[in-house]
């Protein structure tokens, strides 16, 4: 019965989407849109609908039951919803039709326009609708109905992970909205800076949750994986870090399509890049391509359809690029000026971009020829360094030049003071703390470059009374970021060890003593609980991780336990003890400058939501 | 102007092509990787549990007599393992000696499924709680298992089993 009633929705759904297009075709720009807005309201009626089968245990229900367990607390069983591929999968088309449905009510300018963007967005919504009730159809049903949910994935069973997924879904979906924005531009020839300004929020929001959507991930990783790091270059990070980077272009050459009525052909191009991105870490993630912490589903045969939908979706949009697109005179600027910049900078993303590109698929390439490899953080360090400082460099200078202006000599002495004020202090830092390394001096030295041209733009704005915070906001996040990615790097320490109940462990300063273990048994899982203490010097305090054994799947999952300080974490994990052996694996963490990484990542999201809502003048 | 771009065109599908076998390939490249081989070569525990059909305690021990034992793993609820009956009962007709557990299942419902499909199985245990299936690493149902007379478990099959497999096993014979 219940399972009829969302399949019957979703039959609805699929209708209502034929008949905007109908409508579309036959010139009925009202109705069309109204049968669009029809079709995403009742796919939102049958998420809700999923969401209520999931709280109540409804093993009728296949997602359900592959995927629920009636032990699980009410919370996870209400965020197991999209915790699996069909689930999500509904999500993602819900999220394409919110996008659509927001549309059509916050722009009414243009009814033509307005049309086509809504038949784009319509139809993206109905390819994936397809796919789902083809392939994944979350609302099959099961007779006899089984008594028990298969589902407890523990390691999933985390706050941060919940919102992780949505938030990262509401980023990559949102980028349907831009390639329906551009294609519809390309169509009408509306490409224009007129058009930049109404896509410019649409952009921004989409980037701002992919941005928050990335940094939960990390948060989480940090925290709940207890491997002390933030950031792994797996490739599954590495399937959102891509559109993100394709998008920070996206947003820098939207700004000169804005701005100066240029770069047309080169903003459109990145908008298809964009979602094609975005859809290939979906892919990526929910195919079961790579062997990686994240790869739920493993069913090739979804794969083979995600992958024709890509391709077909990405093709169509760039033969429209390339047959619509105006035969632009050569942009014509100045090599100190603004646009040429923010050309810079976007050839820089692009490289960051085919870097990261290279090292995720290198391994999917070399499995045809059966060859496992992995490429590690080392590849992405060693190629990626050079060019970051260079980027810095460049963006502490390119957002003070002015559009289609030379700069005048004048103008160039605050930065070289900039320059050798930090110059001189990132020397002092190198050889207080005895680090003479290369790297990481000329890490402190660009950043810091960077940071202070942002205060002294801030220092010279209040000055004269013009505030554009969002831009200063957001590369200040990256000067920080960069900053504490470099201390981090250099200045934590790690020390990994067996230790046995009551022994004392001494390294240097640090001395680390194993006071007791306790297990409990709670619930569905086991827990132990080891307690330490920690002597650094004069400083004292306890540290209590412990680890936990799930029995149903059987799955051990850490807790780590940390000990701030106003920039630091000092951070200790375990290992699940060996049923044979007295001593316990232990790991310690000193994460130097880590929540300067937090502070970085949460000022670029700042400065992202600042865009969102602050007209530019 | 026309030619340029039917070129750009041209040259994109070209490239499209060329990646997208390159995925096609490692999708299903990766597929045979990723079934668990854990269990194999390692000792079959001796399972314990109640009989579906007589309600009494049986082990596996007791049960085994023949040179090789199938241990399959299915519920009534599982649409798979409807697929994978009639592969089963060529088994039994082959002289097999296949083993039931019944996986988190109602009893009445797992005699009805036996009464209108036939039934393959010599015994089945009952593994309403789904404990004894923990011990043997199950990933989900159906799966197969194949034991030799010394209790090693010398294969196993994710999903309903098919000719392919049976064919193996009657070789094994």
């Amino acid at each position: 019965m219940a399972s009829n009633i969302a399949n019957l929705i979703l039959i609805l759904s699929i209708l209502f989407s034929f008949l905007c297009n109908l409508f579309f075709f036959k010139k009925k720009n009202n109705l069309s849109i109204f049968f669009f807005n029809a079709s995403s309201y009742l796919i939102i009626l049958s998420f809700f609908l999923l969401i209520y089968f999931f709280c109540s245990s409804n093993f009728n229900i296949s997602a359900v039951y592959e995927n629920s367990h009636s032990l699980k607390p009410l919370f996870y069983k209400f965020a197991g919803t999209w915790g699996n591929h069909e689930g999500s999968l509904l999500l993602f088309i819900m999220i394409v039709g919110i996008y659509g449905l927001l549309f059509s009510r916050y722009y009414n300018d243009d009814s033509k326009f307005k049309s086509w963007v809504i038949f784009f967005q319509n139809n993206i919504f109905l390819i994936f609708l397809i796919f789902l009730i083809t392939t994944s159809n979350p609302f099959d049903l099961i007779v006899p109905t089984p008594i028990e949910g298969l589902g407890l994935n523990p390691i999933l069973q985390d706050p941060l992970l919940v919102i992780h997924p949505p938030f990262l879904y509401l980023g990559y979906v949102g980028f349907s909205l831009t390639l329906s924005l551009v294609l519809s531009a390309l169509i009408n020839k509306q490409l224009n800076d007129r058009w930049a300004k109404i896509c410019w929020p649409w952009v921004m929001t989409s980037w701002v949750f992919l941005t928050i959507g990335i940094s939960l991930g990390s948060i989480w990783a940090y925290y709940e994986l207890g491997w002390g790091g933030y950031w792994f270059w797996d490739p599954v990070e590495n399937a959102s870090l891509m559109p993100w980077l394709v998008s920070t272009a996206l947003i820098h050459s939207l700004l000169v399509l804005k701005v100066r009525n240029q770069m047309k052909n080169w903003t459109s191009l990145l908008a298809i890049l964009t979602f094609s991105f975005s859809l290939l870490g979906t892919f990526l993630v929910r195919s079961g391509i790579l062997n990686s912490v994240h790869a739920f589903a493993n069913d090739p045969d979804r794969g083979v359809f995600i992958l024709l939908i890509i391709f077909f979706i990405t093709s169509v949009s760039l033969v429209i690029q390339i047959l619509c697109s105006s035969s632009e005179l050569k942009n014509k600027f100045l090599f100190f000026s603004k646009e040429s910049f923010v050309n810079i900078n976007n050839l820089f993303l692009l490289f960051f971009l085919f870097v990261v590109l290279l090292g995720t698929i290198y391994p999917i390439i070399s499995s045809i020829f059966n060859k496992t490899i992995s490429i590690g953080p080392v590849y992405y360090n060693t190629i990626l360094a050079p060019f970051v400082f260079i980027f810095l460099v460049l963006m502490s200078i390119g957002p003070l030049l002015k559009w289609s202006q030379s700069i005048g000599i004048k103008n160039l002495n605050p930065s070289l003071m900039i320059f050798f004020i930090s110059i001189l202090l990132s020397f002092l830092i190198i050889q207080v703390t005895r680090q003479n390394d290369l790297i990481l001096y000329l890490g402190i030295l660009t950043s810091l470059v960077l940071i202070f041209t942002l205060f002294y733009e801030i220092f010279k704005n209040i000055k004269k009374g013009s505030f554009y915070y969002p831009r200063l906001c957001s590369h200040l996040g990256v000067g920080v970021l960069f900053l504490s990615i470099f201390f981090n790097a250099y200045y934590s320490k790690t020390k990994d060890f067996e230790i046995s109940m009551g022994e004392t462990k001494v390294f240097d300063k640090l001395s680390i003593k194993f006071l007791k273990q306790d297990i409990y048994k709670i619930n569905n899982y086991l827990e132990m609980k080891a307690e330490f203490k920690i002597f650094i010097g004069e400083k004292v305090f306890n540290l209590t991780p412990s680890v936990r054994r799930y029995l149903q799947p059987d799955q051990i999952t850490s807790e780590t336990s940390i000990q701030p300080t106003l920039f630091s974490n000092y951070y200790l994990a375990i290992n699940f003890p060996d049923q044979n052996s007295t001593t316990l694996g232990t790991r310690y963490y000193y994460n130097f400058f880590i929540h300067g990484i937090w502070l970085g990542l949460f000022l670029i999201i700042f400065g992202g939501v600042l865009s969102v809502f602050k007209k530019r003048v | 102007m026309y030619l340029k771009k039917g070129f750009k065109i041209f040259s994109l599908f070209i490239i499209f092509i060329f990646i997208f076998i390159i995925f096609y390939l490692a999708l299903f490249q990766n597929k045979k990787d990723f079934e668990p081989r854990v269990m194999i070569g390692k000792k079959m525990p001796n399972l314990i549990s109640q009989s579906l059909f007589d309600n009494s305690n049986k082990s596996l021990d007791q049960i085994f007599l023949n040179e090789i034992l199938v241990v399959n793993i299915f519920a009534s609820w599982c649409a798979p393992c409807k697929i994978e009956h009639p592969f089963l009962m060529k088994l039994k007709q082959n002289n097999i000696q296949i083993i039931g557990i019944n996986y988190k299942d109602n009893n009445k419902n797992a005699k009805n499924f036996l009464e209108k499909y036939k039934n393959p199985y010599q015994e089945v245990l009952i593994d309403s709680k789904g404990e004894l299936s923990i011990n043997l690493g199950v990933f989900g149902v159906p799966e197969t298992f194949v034991v030799d007379k010394n209790f090693k478990i010398i294969d196993k099959h994710i999903g309903p089993i098919d000719n392919k497999f049976v064919n193996k096993i009657l070789k094994l014979k």
